[in-house]
């Protein structure tokens, strides 16, 4: 069994002690823990403060504010609430089932949505022993050393942002609020991303997210998430596409409004795929839209050999993955 | 005493017969199938499974000992290199460490990263680890080799210097040769040939040839190895082992320290699996044992030792791999020859051979010949894995077979009903057919096929033969019938998880009629006396026949009692369903009768002797009787994505009596959802470059989850070999053996083209089918 080293674990109750408690140097935050302390045993980090959101209330509740046009999920909700919540199973559907498949129950039990959009990228180098990682010849940038093994000559880490949630929490439009020493400041969750595996957030060292806000649909919409993983379940995702399609009318047989493809598990930063304007306008279940959306995924995505199973061969499956993401849609009606 | 002979009457269903076996006279008379039997064959769960549900079962892993430390191993992080110094005199102050020990030498070579080098102990494991990284190794790094093919090639690096003797466990099947010569890294094992197959495959009107490959498996047993080493005095030792072999340990604990085997106690209480890799207080590529014992003897302090699950992987064994290089004839019909040429390598250890499958299954085939190597490699060492060989054996012949019978346009189950001559294992492939539905699923994989449809589905079938290789004199029981009516019986067995002491418990409740919670089970503990290790699939064959002779021996002391008691002559008590004797008009419940014992227990030890018999047929070439089997399996293939799901499996097994069909098929289960893991997920992956193993954990290293296992219908064809007195015959090999095979073939079936790579993954699948572009190999 691999063993933790010794740390100590604070438990504020407000967001204003929280802010207050990671001022200490090297404290982490910590919520469900299920990535976070399976790190620390690779000894990752060996954050030597712990700063634990399970008393703060104010981070636990799904709100649906009608007013604003929004839904808001504290970051501590888990990702079992969030699968199994009737107002997110209706107006969200993509998000329901993307934290449904997490892992396994008993993960998504203890995991949070703040842990799962602050997940830290994942790379089959550095999600190892420590001792493994030194026979290496001393770890990779994201490590102990300074060279990475994914892209040989690379200057950036490139591990795999390989959260389910953040692909269609982009999606869908979302944005995420932080708050820390500087204030509160929301911005679209899509702009929270960095392409740099080290650090692949914008989040500063003392704040922490509070929520994610997703605004309401507006019309008629169909999304979907697909997922591809080695086993039926326990597997981080290793092909990861967001879907959401607005609707003129609320059939699938209605011209597409507006169209977002989010791509995970690609480098450390979510991927959009560009130029769908031309799917605009055509109805859902026209084949050609499929087509040609799997096309687009297949042709900006690029994934790297930072997680198992051929690059290659996780390329080809975006494709199918989006096409037959889209067949679900049209055959749910 | 002289022998006696015994009419018995063997066989299965269908097919019974009397046969006179010669039994030695203290030999209970064997259970046949005229036995009618009240609790040996019925569902008893297991006894201990509450304990092992609500976590009170303590493994090796949970006992603590006052006072005790915790070692750490530094292990080599070169595939290969020489020590030039070792310095551990920093981890000597650190905190909480209590010894220090450098395992390697200057001058030593390092063979495979995660050989041991040294080791603390601690009073945390955190500070023993911790320890470690100050200890100071010069390496020199030489050159090295981790994949089998480029080991072969002549300018390889030499793994070994000097021939290398083969190291055989209670794991490996008894009786093989010893091999041959040693040309680079290649080591030739004993041949095998009957007719003359160069001869045969030039007569034959179709030859198929290819080369099939299977992949290294872990045996990723949920617990890890470990030890705890207590020493009492300083010629004695209590050992706490996570082990299947509890004699094996207390033998090589001895020999290590020069200390008498009988001054080595070694306690076994719950194991959390085993599959061949733990024999013996070593792992086949660490030695926890002396490692333990030596830094227990240098702190004067209980020391434990476990294996993460990185160490479990790199250096406690593994399954070899293979590249078998087949070539089979057939002739008007009928197979004519079988060829195999077979390479594997145990990385540093020696066992890469292909089982029995090939030579021994198609015995109507009348020439085969089966040549098969060690290649050495610089990984860590293979060793014993459920049926060594055969899975990869199986996998390559069964294949093989399917393609073949498609080039001769023949029904691949008929194909091998032709071919086989164990008459249990023919009914097997009939029965299962039917009840599998074999004819109509196979027109439904054809015009999937025909319509070229995304969803493909496909049935294979492949066979099993295992060998009954219970041991004789070599469990020794006690049956102690107590005062208070206790019927307590003792052996030194460990549970590898299949249930020995519940059946050992219905074995008692049998002979003496008394209700299971009469009956009280000691085991796992080397002072409960000698036993086997769970090799071989042997435990219930070794154990329980043993059992059954002191517990007999113990009821004809009990019925002389009852005889006094009664006043009638030992020959005229009657025992009835509930345990009370009668006689002479009188009776005594089995409670008065135990109160009248003299003394505190009536108490017989006994063992077994060797198999008398192997009704209807014997392993090849010997007088075990030979355990038949059949698979067929399901799988479902999407020809986009290249993902198979295996959706059904049917299991037919023999397994001689039943003793208990719960722990039974939980046997079954365990083989069908390992050899599924092994055919789609699971595979050591070595860096060729890093000689490093990239997927040392069970994130990456897939093991199939329960979403993942096929509906597995088990379909049990008891037989009554008469090898023994209880008639139990051995499964947990068996079991896993077709499984594999019996996949590949229904994929086969599904797509039309072969995938002659183990595992079959997503990627192999769309390849076969020229999806996307082969890699290099
Ligand atoms: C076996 C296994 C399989 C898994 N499979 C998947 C999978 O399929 N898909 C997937 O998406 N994830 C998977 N995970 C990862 C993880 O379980 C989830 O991402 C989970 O949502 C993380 O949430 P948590 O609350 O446990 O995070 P924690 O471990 O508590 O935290 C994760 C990170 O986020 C930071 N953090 C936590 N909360 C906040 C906050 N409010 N503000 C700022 N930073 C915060 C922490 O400091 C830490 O760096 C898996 C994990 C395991 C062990
Ligand atoms: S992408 Fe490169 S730098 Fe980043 S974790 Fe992987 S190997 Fe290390």
């Amino acid at each position: 069994m691999l063993r933790m080293p010794r740390f100590s674990v604070q438990t504020p109750r407000t967001i204003d002690e929280v802010v207050q408690a990671l001022r200490t140097p090297g404290a982490r935050l910590v919520a469900g823990g299920t990535d976070l302390l399976p790190n620390i045993k690779h000894r990752l980090e060996q954050p030597p403060v712990l700063v634990s959101l399970s008393r703060v209330r104010e981070l636990g509740d799904v709100v649906v504010d009608e007013a604003a046009g929004v839904m808001r999920i504290g970051a501590r909700v888990t990702l079992t609430a969030i699968s199994e919540h009737a107002q997110v199973r209706e107006r969200f559907p993509s998000l329901a089932r993307a934290a449904g498949v997490v892992a396994s129950p008993l993960i998504r039990n203890m995991g949070t949505l703040g842990g799962n959009v602050n997940l830290d990228t994942r790379c089959r180098y550095v999600n190892q022993t420590a001792f493994w990682r030194e026979a290496l010849g001393g770890g990779c940038i994201k490590s102990e050393g300074s060279v990475c093994h994914v892209v040989p000559g690379g200057r950036n880490c490139v591990a795999a942002m390989s959260s389910d949630c953040v692909p269609v929490l982009i999606s869908l439009g979302a944005s995420i609020v932080l708050v820390g020493s500087q204030g509160r400041r929301e911005l679209p969750l899509e702009d929270y991303y960095l392409a740099d595996g080290v650090r692949h957030t914008t989040r500063l060292d003392d704040e922490l997210t509070t929520e994610l806000v997703v605004p309401l649909p507006r019309g008629p919409r169909r999304s979907h998430y697909a997922k591809w993983t080695v086993r039926g379940s326990i597997d981080f995702p290793l092909v990861s596409v967001a879907l959401r399609f607005d609707l003129e009318q609320d059939h699938v047989s209605a011209p597409v409004s507006e169209a977002h493809v989010v791509v995970g598990v690609l480098g450390s930063k979510p991927r959009r795929v560009t130029r769908l304007d031309d799917v605009v306008g055509k109805a859902l279940d026209d084949p050609s839209l499929a087509t040609a959306v799997a096309e687009r995924v297949h042709q900006q995505c690029k994934p790297l050999e930072n997680v198992p199973y051929e690059a290659p061969y996780r390329r080809t499956m975006l494709r199918v993955h989006a096409r037959r993401a889209i067949e679900v849609m049209v055959a749910a009606g | 005493m002289a022998d006696r002979k015994q009419t018995l009457r063997l066989g299965f269903e269908g097919h019974l017969r009397k046969v006179d076996v010669t039994l030695p006279a203290t030999e209970a008379t064997p259970w046949d199938a005229d036995s009618k039997l009240e609790i040996v064959g019925t569902e008893v769960p297991r006894l201990d499974g509450h304990l092992k549900v609500s976590g009170r079962a303590k493994y090796t892993f949970d006992v603590a000992l006052p006072g005790m430390l915790w070692a750490a191993v530094l292990r080599s992080p070169h595939p290969a290199a020489r020590i030039e110094s070792i310095d551990v005199s920093k981890a000597e102050g650190q905190p909480g460490v209590k010894a220090v020990l450098a395992v390697a030498k200057p001058g030593d070579t390092l063979r495979f990263a995660g050989q041991d080098v040294a080791a603390v102990a601690a009073e945390r494991p955190e500070q023993a680890r911790d320890a470690l990284a100050l200890i100071e190794v010069r390496y020199t790094p030489l050159p090295f080799v981790v994949d089998t093919e480029g080991a072969m090639r002549d300018k390889a690096p030499r793994v070994h210097e000097a021939p290398i003797t083969e190291r055989r466990t209670e794991g490996d099947e008894p009786g093989k040769a010893k091999a041959g010569g040693m040309q680079g890294n290649v080591r030739a094992l004993p041949p095998n040939e009957r007719g003359n197959v160069d001869k045969a495959l030039r007569e034959s009107d179709v030859v198929h040839e290819a080369t099939y490959v299977t992949q290294v498996q872990t045996h990723s047993a949920l617990e890890t190895h470990g030890v705890l080493v207590r020493w009492d005095g300083d010629q004695s030792m209590t050992v706490w082992a996570s082990t299947q072999g509890i004699f094996s340990v207390r033998d090589e604990m001895a020999e290590v320290f020069g200390l008498a085997p009988s001054k080595v106690r070694v306690i076994t209480e719950y194991l959390g699996g085993g599959f061949g890799a733990k024999f013996g207080a070593s792992a086949p590529g660490s030695r926890l044992g002396f490692i333990a014992g030596e830094l227990s003897r240098l702190a004067r302090a209980p020391v434990k030792l476990m294996c993460d699950r990185h160490e479990e992987h790199v250096c406690t064994g593994n399954r070899p791999d293979s590249r078998q290089a087949v070539a089979l004839g057939g002739r008007r019909g009928k197979l004519h020859a079988i060829d195999v040429v077979a390479h594997g390598t145990a990385g540093i250890g020696t066992g890469a051979g292909v089982g029995r499958n090939a030579f021994s299954l198609y015995t109507r085939c009348p020439n085969a010949r089966v040549r098969a190597h060690d290649v050495f490699t610089n990984g860590g060492p293979g060793t014993a894995m459920r049926a060594p060989g055969h899975p990869q054996g199986a996998f390559a012949l069964e294949l093989a077979l399917d393609e073949l019978a498609a080039k001769m346009g023949v029904d691949p189950l008929k194909l091998r009903l032709d071919h086989d001559e164990h008459p249990l294992r023919s009914m097997q492939l009939r029965q299962g057919a039917e009840r599998f539905g074999w004819d109509e699923l196979r027109k439904r994989s054809a015009q999937l096929r025909s319509r070229n449809t995304r969803v493909r589905k496909g049935v294979g079938v492949a066979s099993s033969l295992w060998g009954d290789f219970g041991r004789a004199n070599a469990a020794v029981a006690t049956c102690s019938v107590l005062r208070d009516g206790t019927i307590e019986l003792k052996n030194g067995v460990q549970d590898i998880g299949g249930g020995i002491p519940t059946v050992i418990a219905q074995v008692g409740a049998e002979v003496f009629a008394r209700p299971l919670s009469t009956i009280r089970v000691r085991y796992g503990d080397s002072d409960y006396g000698p036993s086997v290790g769970s090799g071989g699939s042997t435990t219930t064959s070794s154990v329980t026949p043993a059992v059954r002779n002191a517990c007999e021996q113990a009821r004809v002391a009990l019925q002389e009692l009852a005889a006094k008691q009664l006043k009638v002559p030992a020959g005229e008590v009657r025992w009835d369903g509930d345990g009370t004797a009668h006689g002479g008009g009188g009776s005594i419940t089995f409670g008065q009768l135990c109160k009248k014992i003299d003394g505190e227990a009536i108490v017989a030890t006994a063992t077994r002797p060797a198999t008398y018999g192997h009704e209807p047929m014997a392993f090849p070439g010997s007088k075990f009787y030979q355990i038949a089997g059949a698979q067929f399996a399901e799988v479902e293939v999407d020809t986009w994505t290249g993902v198979v799901r295996a959706t059904r499996v049917l299991a037919v097994h023999d397994c001689g009596r039943v003793m208990n069909p719960l722990t039974l098929r939980s046997q079954i289960n365990g083989g069908v959802i390992q050899g599924t893991s092994y055919a789609l997920m699971e595979e050591r992956v070595l860096d060729g470059d890093l000689g490093r193993m990239l997927n040392p954990n069970l994130e990456s290293y897939k093991i199939l989850g329960a979403r993942d296992v096929p509906e597995i219908e088990v379909m049990l064809t008891e037989v009554h070999t008469g090898a023994n007195n209880t008639g139990a015959v051995g499964i947990g090999e068996p079991a896993t053996v077709p499984t594999a095979a019996a996949i590949a073939c229904a994929v086969y079936d599904a797509l039309g083209v072969p995938v002659r790579s183990l595992p079959i993954t997503p990627a192999k699948v769309l390849e076969a089918l020229g999806m996307i572009p082969g890699r290099p190999a």
